[in-house]
């Protein structure tokens, strides 16, 4: 999952990165004012972004006003001090999915972040399961066939993006664009790197194959081969 | 209930009026009548004694009695005037009617004998009734003639006259009561009416409408303009603290905000010693810039609740401004400008932690907000009994319509509501307030030739003229 931060306040935008990264597996780019925080939502598929109100150069609502007019439809909770109800009513209204004022509970930031991305793809549930294998999105833990399996953080957000569009084949660039933020470094065969990994570490025998290759396209992640 | 008590004031003074007018006029018109009644029984009863001194041109007694007989019949039912005529000379009576029931020597004796060919009017009691008569002397003989009548009739007729004009003039009293209670209800309902429509204003709500101009009687409407102006200034005022408690919470929480997802981020993973410290005084100075906005707004509360400075000693700015600068110099050698300063004498009087605070802030906002690097000039001089204090930076220039709103509380020219420069927005309001308290005033020139100033004049000190 890949996140936006637009926030000016270059302090609370840093640790909401650095939070949502290690706390939720996220790749998490932060932009600190409207113009380049519109740019970069409308140039990049975000899962979710986080939007400040009060912004030098354009002001959220009038981004988040914009990004919806561009049909963009990528869940936007609103991070603002503005606690007013004229404010959060403005503020859902114009587009926003959550409201959220600071000052916040960053664990209560990242539960918003889980739910609104887990909605966005059409799941209610924080415990998504494919075949033998459960992950626990909330727990960020891994089960396979009842054993827990331990998973490196690029693994874990690898596999858990999968788990959400399981049944769906997923191009690499998706994976790439989903799971890497502009400040990580990745190389060219990173993604056949972590998949085969994820592979060995999720095997469960030749009949519960679990991640698949469609050739050419990408990957997908189900019980049974496409 | 104030308006009910003014219709009764209004009714009583009103009823009370008309009751004195109807009284003065009944009277008169009582008195008017009365006397014209008398007058014309009087003249009546000269006309008749008139008529018995004709008939009783004879000597012979037979042929007076009658002659009266005709004139004045005693046996008639309806007479009702008293008729006596004698001769004064022997008493003997010519003519009386009623025969007899009156006391002729007392009644006479009661009264003055008028002189020869002379008569007079006088009154008196007989028979349990009032009586007007006439005394007539023809003269020439001895003769004496008195006519009289019962006042009776007139006087009931009086009495009539009165008891009518009594239920008139309490009628009227009446009516004029009732009129006054009709006028004051309807005089004062505009009032009810906007009184209503008040009702309705809360400091939620100030904006609820005021009456019309079409439902406020002329009368009313410069009371009604007023408070209609009174509620737009509170309505103004209202706004403004509104938006200033909206802006004050935000700066307020932006430090807390980030105070807070610094420490809970730090928790969230064990750190390195170094990473510890790192955020602790990163928490720090989050802590250290709330305090600093709080003393602002303190400071701020403060010289609003007062109007004028409480404190007048001299103060030398020049000194003041030198010892800032000096104060200043390791933030303006890290920035890499440097301070020019042309500092004449400059005495005012007033309070100095005020005065410093607020020389300190314009120096403040010119490091903040000039160019790094560039010159700041700090100038003072003295005309004319005013001190003048130029702050003057090489920054760019500032947009026009920005410049009036700069002295807002928490305005900033960006729009943004964050400290990307680390001001806290009140430095300039905070300024104005000082220099506003010390009966001085403050402005702000900018465009790019000379940069940006800011002007404080103030009055100078008259006791450190010398």
């Amino acid at each position: 999952m890949r996140v936006l931060v637009i926030e000016d306040e270059a302090r609370v935008a840093r640790n909401v990165a650095r939070f949502l990264r290690e706390q939720a597996s996220y790749a998490v780019d932060v932009s600190g004012d409207g113009e380049d925080g519109l740019h970069m939502a409308a140039t990049n598929p975000y899962d979710l972004i986080i939007l400040d109100l009060m912004l030098p150069k354009i002001d959220g609502w009038t981004l988040l006003r914009r990004l919806r007019e561009a049909e963009n439809d990528t869940p936007v909770l609103v991070l603002t001090a503005r606690d007013a109800t004229e404010d959060i009513v403005r503020g859902l209204e114009e587009g926003g999915d959550d409201y959220l004022t600071k000052p916040f509970e960053m664990l209560v930031l990242a539960a918003r972040c889980k739910a609104l991305i887990r909605r966005a793809h059409g799941r209610a549930a924080p415990l998504l399961r494919v075949g033998p294998l459960e992950i626990n999105t909330s727990a960020r833990k891994v089960m396979l066939l009842g054993k827990p399996v331990l998973l490196h953080a690029m693994e874990y957000r690898l596999l858990e993006y999968l788990a959400m569009r399981a049944g769906e084949t997923v191009s690499k660039t998706d994976l790439l664009e989903h799971l890497y933020d502009f400040g990580t470094e990745n190389f060219s065969n990173v993604i056949e790197v972590y998949i085969s990994s994820l592979r060995r570490k999720l095997d469960a025998g030749p009949t519960h194959k679990l991640i698949h290759t469609v050739r050419g396209v990408g990957y997908m992640l189900a019980e049974v081969p496409p | 209930m104030r308006p009910l008590a003014l219709t009764w004031r209004l009714s009583l003074l009103m009823g009370l009026a008309t009751a004195i007018s109807i009284t003065v006029i009944c009277a008169i018109v009582y008195r008017e009548t009365r006397e014209l009644y008398y007058n014309q029984t009087d003249r009546g009863l000269a006309a008749l004694a008139q008529a018995a001194d004709e008939v009783a041109d004879t000597a012979d007694p037979a042929t007076l009695s009658a002659r009266l007989n005709v004139l004045f019949p005693t046996r008639s039912r309806r007479a009702t005037a008293v008729v006596r005529v004698w001769d004064e000379a022997d008493g003997s009576v010519a003519h009386a009617v009623p025969a007899s029931g009156i006391d002729w020597d007392k009644t006479l004796s009661a009264t003055s004998r008028p002189g020869d060919g002379k008569s007079h009017i006088f009154t008196f009691w007989a028979d349990g009734q009032e009586y007007r008569g006439i005394w007539l002397r023809p003269g020439g003989g001895h003769r004496s003639i008195v006519i009289a009548q019962g006042t009776k009739p007139v006087e009931l007729e009086l009495r009539e006259l009165l008891r009518n004009l009594l239920w008139i003039g309490a009628a009227v009293v009446g009516a004029m009561v009732g009129v006054v209670v009709l006028l004051v209800h309807v005089g004062l309902r505009p009032i009810h009416v906007a009184s209503g429509r008040l009702r309705e204003i809360d400091v939620r709500n100030l904006a609820a409408p005021g009456p019309g101009p079409g439902e406020v009687v002329a009368e009313l409407s410069p009371f009604v303009d007023s408070l209609r102006q009174m509620l737009e200034r509170l309505q103004g005022a209202m706004r403004r603290q509104k938006a200033f408690i909206a802006d004050a919470s935000h700066e307020l929480r932006t430090p807390v905000t980030a105070a807070k997802s610094t420490i809970q981020t730090t928790l969230g993973l064990p750190r390195s010693a170094e990473e510890y410290r790192q955020s602790l005084a990163e928490a720090l100075e989050d802590l250290r810039r709330m305090e600093h906005l709080v003393d602002e707004l303190l400071l701020l509360a403060r010289l609003d609740d007062s109007a004028a400075v409480a404190n007048h000693e001299p103060v030398a700015i020049d000194r003041l401004l030198g010892e800032l600068a000096e104060a200043f110099g390791p933030r303006v050698a890290e920035s890499g400008s440097k301070l020019v300063c042309s500092l004449a004498p400059a005495n005012v009087a007033g309070d100095a932690s005020q005065l410093t605070r607020m020389l300190s802030n314009l120096l403040d906002n010119a490091l903040r907000y000039g160019p790094k690097g560039g010159a700041i000039h700090l100038t003072t001089r003295s005309s004319d009994g005013r001190v003048v204090i130029v702050v003057k930076d090489e920054g760019g220039r500032i947009p026009a319509d920005a410049i009036p709103r700069l002295f807002e509380r928490f305005f900033r020219v960006d729009g943004s509501r964050t400290s990307s420069t680390g001001g806290t927005g009140l430095g300039l309001a905070i300024a104005r307030e000082i220099a506003q308290r010390h009966d001085g005033s403050i402005e702000i020139t900018s465009d790019p030739a000379s940069g940006t100033q800011v002007i404080v004049t103030l009055p100078t000190d008259s006791r450190a003229d010398n």
